[in-house]
């Protein structure tokens, strides 16, 4: 009854519009009618029974409609990331594989000779963005890696390899490419990368990485992300290696003993310093998650750290080229 | 959800155990302090409708201290329904008859009148005397803070102390205080009392 009602506005529209009955305009007022024609009541349940049957809309995405123009549409693509690209280079870069062989001959039985230039050029099946796509994410792979660990100096290899893939996975990825826009351009945003590199060097690649993909991390439990596991083991191996005594254990608060919803705060020591706190359902869950948060306080990724620094400039090519340790500079000394 | 979240959620509505010595406590102030923590108004995450209150564990209700004349003028009513059924007690009456019911009514009257009261007068765990459960007390993670302090009766003054403090003059040896004169004079009152209240 109630879904009869909602869809009387739309099939109104469909009884006066046939036409445009598969792509109906939205239905903006559904609320503020006073009254409820019952005498209607008979009409409106047909038309819904109808509308029913026909089944749901078809989505098109705007590139199969009307008034599509692509250059345009480029065109403003690279004016939203504020970067100089060329048009056929875009194209290119947003240019799966498979489609470009489909389409390139496509056009060449279809037109035949008759087209010419850079257009045919664009859709050559060596055109594909195949060759793009692996240069661009090894680019940003890398980027992103020395980013990290200079934010995190003290962050285990394999925690860096973590956020990495994290920031580098499929989802992400298209998660950033929706939200710049090119889910009608294409297809893939790592090709991008490299067209960028290719065309306005390696430091604005680096900073589109930065600003696009990096950014990804805010607000992200970088613990979730990087789960630490056996926390206790390692933070003994740890600390022996960072030379400080082993850790020692101590009830710091307790309520609720007795009964079946208790809970305990564990500290752990290291040289008579408490560099790690938790709470937990017992004690051995209290003591291992102290040992995580003392692990997360040496990786330096505690919930109180520093936000990320995106400001300051740094040292790409030196990061990049020479293999050595990344350092970060301030921009003043760039 | 992973477990270091799993946890601070868990230690975020642990409910604690707090204890209460209501030894020479005004029941009427002690009951407004706690109510805050029955009800969880001491906690960041408090809200009225969510059920986040602590445990309080009372001891030495038997020694409240009522303020002025209460011990007589307080009164405590109770109405069956039926006709003829109206009941009045004294505060002294209703504590020599049970010594936590004071403290409870009190604080009851002062907790919010809606459906969490009695799931929170369930978390109000009172003794007349100091002898706590062991379980119970193994639960306890802090005290509250008493609303007045002590007073220093007589007996907590050592006798050096208590004989050397100048009098103005001394009862003679052979002097005998009338026993029980203060105690006749005293329920001369009450019985005064009583009978005013079965006027009503």
């Amino acid at each position: 009854m109630a879904l009869a009602k909602t869809c009387c506005g739309a099939i109104k529209r469909f009884r006066l519009e046939l036409p445009n009955f598969m792509n109906p305009p939205p239905i903006t007022v559904l609320q503020g009618a006073r009254t409820y024609k019952q005498h209607s009541y008979r009409y409106n349940k047909e038309l819904y029974r109808r509308r029913l049957k026909v089944g749901p809309i078809e989505v098109t995405p705007r590139s199969k409609q009307l008034n599509w123009n692509e250059d345009v549409e480029l065109e403003a693509f690279t004016h939203r990331i504020s970067e100089k690209l060329s048009r056929v280079g875009v194209r290119q870069a947003f240019t799966d594989m498979s489609y470009s062989r489909s389409t390139a001959q496509l056009v060449k039985e279809v037109i035949g000779d008759s087209v010419q230039g850079q257009e045919l050029d664009a859709l050559d099946t060596s055109a594909g963005n195949e060759q793009m796509a692996e240069s661009g994410d090894n680019l940003a792979r890398k980027f992103i890696k020395d980013f990290i660990k200079v934010q995190f100096p003290h962050l285990p290899e394999e925690g860096v390899g973590s956020i990495l893939e994290f920031l580098m996975s499929t989802g992400k990825l298209a998660h950033v490419g929706k939200h710049l826009g090119i889910t009608d351009l294409i297809l893939y945003d790592v090709p991008l990368v490299s067209l960028i590199n290719e065309e306005q060097g390696e430091e604005r690649a680096c900073a589109f990485v930065r600003d696009f993909i990096i950014t990804q991390l805010i607000g992200e439990d970088i613990d979730a992300i990087f789960p630490i596991t056996s926390a206790m083991t390692r933070l003994v191996g740890l600390l022996e290696k960072k030379g400080q005594g082993e850790p020692i254990s101590r009830l710091l608060e307790h309520c609720g003993q007795a009964t079946a919803v208790s809970c305990y705060f564990v500290g752990i020591y290291s040289d008579n310093e408490l560099i790690g706190k938790a709470p937990g359902e017992t004690l051995e869950i209290a003591e291992e998650m102290a040992a995580h948060d003392a692990l997360m306080s040496l990786y330096g990724i505690q919930e109180n750290r520093l936000p990320f620094d995106f400001n300051t400039t740094y040292k790409q090519y030196g990061i990049l080229n020479s293999g050595t340790q990344p350092t970060l500079l301030s921009s003043e000394q760039h | 959800m992973h477990d270091r979240r799993r946890v601070l959620q868990w230690a975020t509505f642990a409910r604690s155990w707090w204890i209460f010595d209501a030894n020479h406590q005004c029941p009427f102030q002690s009951a407004n302090r706690l109510c805050l923590f029955l009800e969880g108004k001491h906690k960041p995450i408090y809200h009225p409708l969510s059920d986040c209150g602590d445990h309080v564990i009372v001891i030495n209700t038997k020694h409240i201290a009522m303020p002025d004349r209460f011990w007589r003028a307080w009164r405590h009513f109770h109405h069956t329904q039926y006709a003829g059924g109206f009941q009045v007690q004294r505060a002294w009456q209703v504590h020599r008859e049970d010594p936590t019911k004071i403290l409870k009514k009190q604080i009851y009257s002062t907790l919010t009148g809606n459906l969490l009261r009695k799931g929170l007068m369930a978390r109000l765990h009172l003794f007349p005397e100091e002898d706590v459960p062991e379980g119970m007390l193994r639960n306890v993670s802090n005290q509250i803070r008493q609303v007045m302090p002590v007073p220093k009766t007589l007996e907590d003054y050592p006798i050096e102390e208590r004989e050397s403090f100048p009098r103005v003059f001394e009862w003679p040896e052979e002097y005998v205080v009338k026993d029980g004169k203060e105690f006749e004079r005293q329920k001369e009152y009450l019985d005064e009392d009583l009978s005013l209240s079965k006027l009503q």
